[in-house]
């Protein structure tokens, strides 16, 4: 982590922060760096008002500063029963490697760099609900107790993540930076992104981080298997052999519907494997956020 | 519909039931796992259901399918109906008699197997232990023999028989071995019985071809097996070698060896006589299919009995014990000739006159009365000759006794006491020429004929001629032109016998019941010219004419003719040129042999006699004969009285058997026979025609697997 320190979760956007920070301010507020000058309208703030040039000449300018805040990022973690997948070596399901253990150690860590930046960082866990929710904040506590509740964060068989984010979306009243962390491997996926189209609407920057697992490109090597879904979804037996190819080119098309999708939301769309270590990633996706 | 092995089905039916135990067995065990794309899994699997369901049921239905395939052919089903003899079970009691051919054609190999040994297969089906059937084995040869004695149920014995049967070197007297199967089918059974007759052989036309089934109780079953191959192997073999005209020491013998090519090539064949201590060798082309004539000269130092042997050289065909043949000769001393006749030597336009000229040709001043004559013979005369004139009013009868061939020539009355001793000595194996020129002949003639009794059988009878029978300018217009004496003449015949023109002589009237044939020439007013008539061991020629009178003593082809009619005459005494093997045998041997006195018979030294040995000789009126049941194999057989060969014959495979082309199924089972039904079956079906549907049930078991492993392919993913 100590390699990441220089890094800083940024984003190109204007944000609404509650204090000053390092992140462009939508507001124009009156202490920040001039940039430039307006005539008065009815209803401006009369303290931005420019009394020297009234003075002078009898026009009524407005001087313009642009304000600089701190940025607000909400993490949302999708805790369904397929991110528990971890590949062939855990028969499928949990244990190190697991699409869950990865996205906990991805938050984990973009909640350090987050907080280390004076940011505030929040959570929401979603499976068959929105589970848990942290507002956005920066003091210890507060980080800890985030930390603390993606440790322990579980799973759940059932998934309703366009619930979640609607949930969600009700309960938060200053457009952020929403950071999606999730295989989308979601029963209807098309209702989870209206929802994420819900944030976009309000100005949300919403990234998405696609998290897929080497062994869900590809079906295992072997005559016979007797596959168990994670989220109640009962057993197919079948020879992957025989669904190999068509199997990969389903996986493929998933992958790119989720892309196109995410695109035409205006998500920032980020595929992360579980085979890249997720500092790399982080590093990464840190470096091409900040150009 | 029945099938040969029911418990088959009753497997079938189980194993049907292997395909789904295979598919639990041989089922991989599933590793289970948790995925989180089981959906796309699900999807995917939904999509290939139908494909694989369709797949699974075809596999499932053909290897059950190649399972009740491979259990009906296991179970052999019959179809069809049977026709002719069955192995199966029979309804109702039954006689079989198998014949089998143990010829010497069945020695033939085709593909490293003889057919006796094929023929030994097929036959035992037949004879296996049958509930209801009564069986008799006849092994068919020349004496065809039903050695299994009664038909019996007990078939044990006959198939011990069977297996120790051999192809024997004999030809098949088919006809012989159908009646004594005909003896076993009727003399056994009752009405109700079922009567079968099963043949195998090779059905060699040469064999087959003459033979009447009629002979056959009319409600027997025939069932032909054949054991000949397809096409009939390439055989070559020697059918015969004979010397030609007189075998006499000191003179040039004319072997001729003809042989057979039955084969598609034509080819050079050679062959070598190994006589005498003598090896000579013959060559020359012979056609496919055809014959061909091998000719060798050799010369004998001295007279006397030889043995030897002929073969083929070079060559390895499917029979190979046709090609040698041995061979047994008797080279006889040059001949004494007699010359009966009240003419003097000195009369010069004699007809005994020209007798002489042209049978001791070398005699330049006969000596008149009694003289004896000896000389060499020259200008093509193939006579040797001792002549010696006897006028039968001086001289002493008896002396005729030492001719090889008498000749009478206006010998005048003779008595009956002389006529009885011509008879004899021709009986006896000389040979008689009578001129007949006079009245008086016609007379002495008929005594003759009268003395020989049934022994001579003249085809006509000679006559005084009348007043009214002009008896010149005769010409011959009827010739035996292919038999001795004019078969010397070859093509020449017309250009020889054109000018001649006899007077003279008797007129004839024929005999009814007599052979035409021993009429060799005919004159213009349809008497008879030239009469040569077998009598006992001997042989009588007539020559018809007054030799005064014609131009025939002028001609060129006076001598030729007198002399191959002398020989013809000589050479009846020879001894067969060879007898076949496993025949009865009946020979008398030479007339100086009168007794059986401290005479052996000696048979080839790789021969086992019989429990009769070689046969028997026996005392008879006429001389010795020599009597067997059945001829030894081939080889020499010699009658020895101390170590001297007094007589030898040999033994040699008829040539009948070397052809070994065989009758078509059309011809065999169309002849006029009474039997309802009648059975085919060629070495190339299969030994029960219903039972061949076997093959084309594994042919579709295979089938059903192969298009399963298509299948299988195809549906793969």
């Amino acid at each position: 982590m100590s390699s990441l320190e220089h890094l800083r979760f940024t984003t190109r956007q204007r944000v609404d922060g509650a204090y000053s920070g390092r992140h462009l301010s939508r507001q124009q507020g009156g202490s920040g760096e001039f940039v430039d000058f307006r005539e008065y309208t009815s209803g401006d703030d009369l303290r931005r008002l420019d009394w020297k040039v009234l003075g002078r000449t009898g026009r009524r300018y407005l001087r313009l500063y642009q304000d600089e805040t701190n940025l607000s990022c909400t993490l949302v973690l999708d805790a369904s029963g397929s991110m528990r997948f971890g590949g062939l070596a855990n028969r499928g399901a949990d244990g190190a490697g697991s699409k869950l253990e990865y996205a906990q150690f991805l938050a984990s860590a973009l909640t350090y760099l987050i907080t280390q930046s004076q940011d505030q960082v929040g959570l929401a866990i979603v499976s068959d609900a929105l589970r848990t929710w942290e507002r956005p904040g920066a003091d210890p506590e507060h980080v800890a107790r985030v930390l603390d509740s993606i440790e322990r964060l579980t799973t759940r068989p059932a998934t309703d993540f366009s619930g979640g984010l609607r949930d969600l979306f009700l309960r938060t009243s200053r457009r952020s930076v929403m950071l999606v962390i999730s295989d989308f491997l979601f029963p209807k996926a098309e209702e989870a992104f209206a929802a994420l189209r819900l944030f976009r609407q309000k100005h949300w920057e919403v990234v998405l981080l696609h998290l897929v697992h080497p062994h869900e490109e590809r079906l295992p090597a072997g005559n016979a298997f007797r596959f168990q879904g994670l989220e109640n979804e009962g057993r197919v037996l079948c020879s992957p052999a025989e669904l190999r190819e068509a199997y990969e080119a389903r996986f493929a098309r998933h992958g790119d519907l989720i892309r196109a999708m995410a695109m035409g939301c205006g998500c920032d769309y980020r595929r992360v494997s579980t085979a890249t270590p997720y500092l790399r990633t982080l590093s990464t996706f840190l470096m091409d956020r900040s150009g | 519909m029945s099938v040969v092995h029911p418990w088959a089905l009753a497997a079938g039916v189980g194993a049907i039931a292997i395909p789904v135990v295979v598919h639990f067995l041989t089922r991989p065990r599933p590793v289970t796992m948790w995925l989180s794309t089981i959906q796309f899994v699900a999807e995917l699997v939904a999509e290939k259901r139908a494909r694989h369901r369709m797949r699974d049921w075809l596999v499932l239905i053909l290897r059950t399918l190649a399972i009740g395939f491979a259990a009906v052919a296991l179970a052999r089903p019959l179809i069809g109906t049977p026709r002719g003899v069955s192995t199966g079970s029979v309804e109702k009691p039954t006689l079989r008699v198998v014949l089998v051919d143990v010829s010497q054609s069945m020695a033939a190999e085709q593909d490293g197997v003889k057919a006796i040994e094929r023929a030994r297969a097929k036959a035992a089906r037949f004879l296996a232990d049958q509930e209801g059937v009564e069986a008799n084995l006849i092994l068919a040869a020349a004496n065809p023999d039903a050695g299994g004695g009664e038909p019996t149920s007990d078939h044990s014995r006959m198939r011990t028989q069977l297996a120790r049967a051999s192809a024997l070197p004999q030809r098949l007297d088919a006809q012989a071995a159908l009646r004594n199967a005909a003896e076993i089918l009727r003399g056994h059974g009752s009405p109700s019985t079922r009567r079968e007759c099963v043949i195998v052989s090779d059905f060699q036309q040469t064999n087959w071809a003459a033979v009447s089934f009629s002979v056959l109780p009319s409600d027997t079953v025939v069932q032909f097996e054949s054991v000949a191959p397809q096409d009939p192997p390439a055989n070559l073999a020697i059918l015969g070698c004979v010397p030609r005209g007189r075998a006499e020491a000191g003179k040039p013998l004319r072997w001729e060896i003809e042989v057979g090519n039955y084969s598609s090539i034509s080819q050079t064949v050679a062959a070598e006589i190994r006589i005498a201590n003598q090896r000579l060798r013959a060559e020359a082309p012979c056609d496919a299919g055809g014959r061909a004539t091998l000719v060798v000269e050799q010369t004998f130092e001295s007279a006397g009995w030889y043995a030897g042997e002929v073969s083929l050289l070079g060559v390895a065909d499917s029979l190979e014990s046709d090609n040698r043949r041995a061979l047994a000769l008797r080279i006889d001393a040059a001949p004494k000739l007699l010359l009966v006749t009240r003419q003097s030597s000195a009369m010069r336009n004699a007809s005994s006159y020209f007798v002489e000229r042209a049978l001791a040709p070398s005699v330049s001043n006969p000596v008149s009365n009694s003289s004896s004559n000896s000389g060499e013979g020259r200008n093509g005369n193939p006579i040797s000759s001792f002549l010696r004139r006897i006028d039968p009013t001086r001289d002493a009868w008896d002396s005729i006794a030492d001719g090889d061939l008498i000749i009478l020539d206006h010998p005048g009355m003779l008595d009956a006491t002389q006529c009885d001793r011509l008879v004899d000595r021709v009986r006896l194996g000389r040979g008689l020429l009578y001129i007949a020129a006079e009245p008086v002949d016609a007379t002495n003639l008929k005594l003759l004929a009268v003395r020989a009794g049934r022994s001579l059988q003249m085809p006509v009878e000679f006559l005084a001629a009348t007043t009214s029978q002009s008896r010149s300018g005769l010409f011959l217009t009827d010739l035996q032109r292919r038999v001795p004496p004019f078969q010397v003449f070859g093509d020449d015949l017309a250009a020889m016998v054109d000018p001649l023109r006899f007077a003279g002589g008797l007129a004839t009237r024929r005999i009814e019941g007599t052979l035409r044939d021993d009429i060799l020439a005919t004159y213009n007013d349809q008497s008879a010219a030239l009469v040569v008539t077998p009598c006992g061991a001997g042989a009588m020629a007539v020559l018809n004419v007054e030799l005064s009178q014609s131009n025939l003593p002028a001609s060129p082809a006076f001598v030729p003719l007198l002399g191959e009619l002398a020989t013809t005459l000589l050479s009846r005494d020879q001894p067969a040129a060879t007898i076949p093997p496993g025949e009865t045998l009946a020979l008398f041997l030479p007339t100086p042999i009168a007794n059986t006195s401290g005479l052996r018979i000696v048979g080839p030294a790789t021969a086992v006699p019989g429990l009769e040995g070689w046969g028997e000789l026996r005392e008879v009126d006429s001389g010795v004969i020599w009597q067997a049941l059945a001829a030894g194999p081939p080889g020499v057989y010699e009658v020895r009285r101390g170590e001297e060969t007094v007589f030898a014959v040999a033994t040699a495979i008829p040539p009948e058997e070397s052809d070994l082309r065989v009758m078509s199924r059309e011809l065999l089972s169309q002849p006029s026979m009474k039997a309802q039904e009648v059975g085919y079956r060629s070495s190339l079906e299969p030994d029960d025609s219903q039972d061949s549907a076997w093959a084309s049930l594994l042919a579709v078991c295979v089938s059903c697997l192969i298009v399963e492993f298509i299948v299988l392919r195809t549906f793969r993913s």
